[in-house]
Parts: structure tokens; C-alpha cells; sequence
């Protein structure tokens, strides 16, 4: 199982890589939009950048529709919920 | 305007989507009878239609449920051009990712060479029903990474 630390770090990785931002930024607490300056075009991009490193499905799943991500640390939070439903299942 | 084709980029060693227009005098302006700015912009989009549907059943993107939407577009001006100048539009993209890509254009005049601009557009995709973006569908990918700028600013995805 991929460590929840490894996840998180490589969720800021991508951020920081894909978007030019200091990675001193993209930290837990940063809000997408008013710290990073991301708009929902970038944040919708990021998802589809890490269903495909994570080889999960996020967008038009349930837990898209009824989650609220507005930091960095929200979206890691849905992957490590998203990666551990995968490894539960049989 | 007319879409020329796909060919190798001199410059970068790309590929490049070429299409050429030809002035007419209601693309001047009367300062100066040079073309007005706003032009370059409705070029964009007239270039970006030509390509789509020399490549992609246009029709039937409009008549389903995806909207292309333009997030944002620039363009910056080098040169003038006059009423019977010949402009060659020339179209790559970069930062193709999973739900938007960008558009680069250069504008040059046909038989001088000189660019007399250079713009950019970024393009994204939604479901009309709800409003929600969405991935971009298979066949523009595949559209927008054959005429991939070659950048170590370009970052993209590769979709297997």
C-alpha cells in the first residue's frame, strides 16, 4: 500500500511541477485559488493529472460530487480515501 | 482564410498547422489603414475552427453534449499589416493537460517572413447540460499533441 506520506508529497509535487509554484507554497493548508492562484480550469487539470499517476477515477465519481476541495490538503484527502477504496476492493 | 496543412516548423523542428488570409480592407482600420488589433483575436478563433474541422466531425461535437470553451486569449503585436498582405498563421499548441490545452499562434507575412505577432489561447471543455468541466475528448487530444511545441516549458500528458 503506498504510504499516506508518499501521497501527499507527491500530490505537491505535481502542483508545484505542473504550475510553476514554489513548492515552499504547496503546503497542506494552502486554499488552491487564494494561495496558489489556481483557477477551477487548473484545479480540474490537477484532478485529471493525478487519476492518472494514481490510476483512480475522481471526476463523475460520488465522492466528487459531494466533496469540497479548496486546499491542497482536501485533494490529498480524496486521493488517500480514493487509494484505500481501491485496496479494499477485492 | 484558408487551412493550408500540417508541416515541419523551420524554428522549433515541430509540427505546425499553416493557414494563410488574405487582408481585406474590412480588417483595417483608419488609423493608419493597418489592421485592426481585435482582428488577430477573431483570427485565433477562425484558425482554431479550421483546424477543428479538417480534423475533428465538428458537427457532431456541436451536436453532442461538450462545449469548447475559451478560458483565455492574448495576443502581442511586433509589425503592422496592410489591406492585400497575405498573413500566414502559424498554429502549434503547449501545456496539454487532462481537461485544457493552450494554443500558440504566429502571424507572419506570407512571402517577407517577418512575424508581426504572436498570440496565445487557452482551451477547455464542459458538459452544457450541467456546466461542469470536463476531460477534453480523445480525438482533440490526439489533434493538439500532433502539433506539440517541443519546450522544456511545455508540460504535458501522454495518454495511453
Amino acid at each position: 500500500m503506498m504510504c499516506e506520506d508518499r501521497i501527499a508529497t507527491d500530490v505537491k509535487k505535481l502542483l508545484s511541477s505542473t504550475f510553476k509554484l514554489d513548492p515552499n507554497l504547496v503546503n497542506d493548508n494552502a486554499n488552491l485559488k487564494d494561495d496558489l492562484g489556481l483557477d477551477s480550469v487548473d484545479i480540474m487539470d490537477s484532478v485529471g493529472l493525478l487519476e492518472e499517476q494514481f490510476k483512480i477515477k475522481l471526476i463523475g465519481s460520488s465522492d466528487w460530487a459531494s466533496t469540497t476541495i479548496k486546499t491542497v490538503g482536501d485533494l490529498t484527502a480524496l486521493i488517500k480515501k480514493k487509494m484505500s477504496e481501491k485496496i479494499r476492493k477485492p | 482564410m484558408e487551412f493550408i496543412g500540417l508541416q515541419k516548423k523551420a524554428s522549433n523542428k515541430s509540427n505546425v498547422f499553416i493557414l494563410k488570409h488574405v487582408v481585406s480592407l474590412s480588417d483595417t482600420n483608419a488609423m493608419g489603414g493597418v489592421v485592426y488589433f481585435s482582428n488577430f483575436i477573431k483570427w485565433q478563433g477562425m484558425a482554431r475552427e479550421l483546424i477543428m474541422r479538417q480534423k475533428v466531425d465538428y458537427k457532431k461535437l456541436i451536436a453532442s453534449s461538450l462545449d469548447m470553451i475559451t478560458h483565455s486569449c492574448s495576443a502581442k503585436f511586433l509589425g503592422h499589416l496592410y489591406f492585400g498582405d497575405v498573413v500566414r498563421l502559424e498554429v502549434q499548441t503547449k501545456k496539454i493537460l487532462p481537461t485544457s490545452f493552450v494554443m500558440v499562434f504566429e502571424y507572419l507575412r506570407d512571402g517577407g517572413g517577418d512575424v508581426v505577432a504572436v498570440g496565445e489561447q487557452r482551451v477547455t471543455f464542459a458538459n452544457r447540460e450541467n456546466g461542469e468541466l470536463c476531460r477534453m475528448p480523445q480525438e482533440i487530444f490526439d489533434l493538439a499533441k500532433q502539433v506539440e511545441l517541443e519546450t522544456q516549458d511545455a508540460k504535458s500528458v501522454n495518454r495511453s
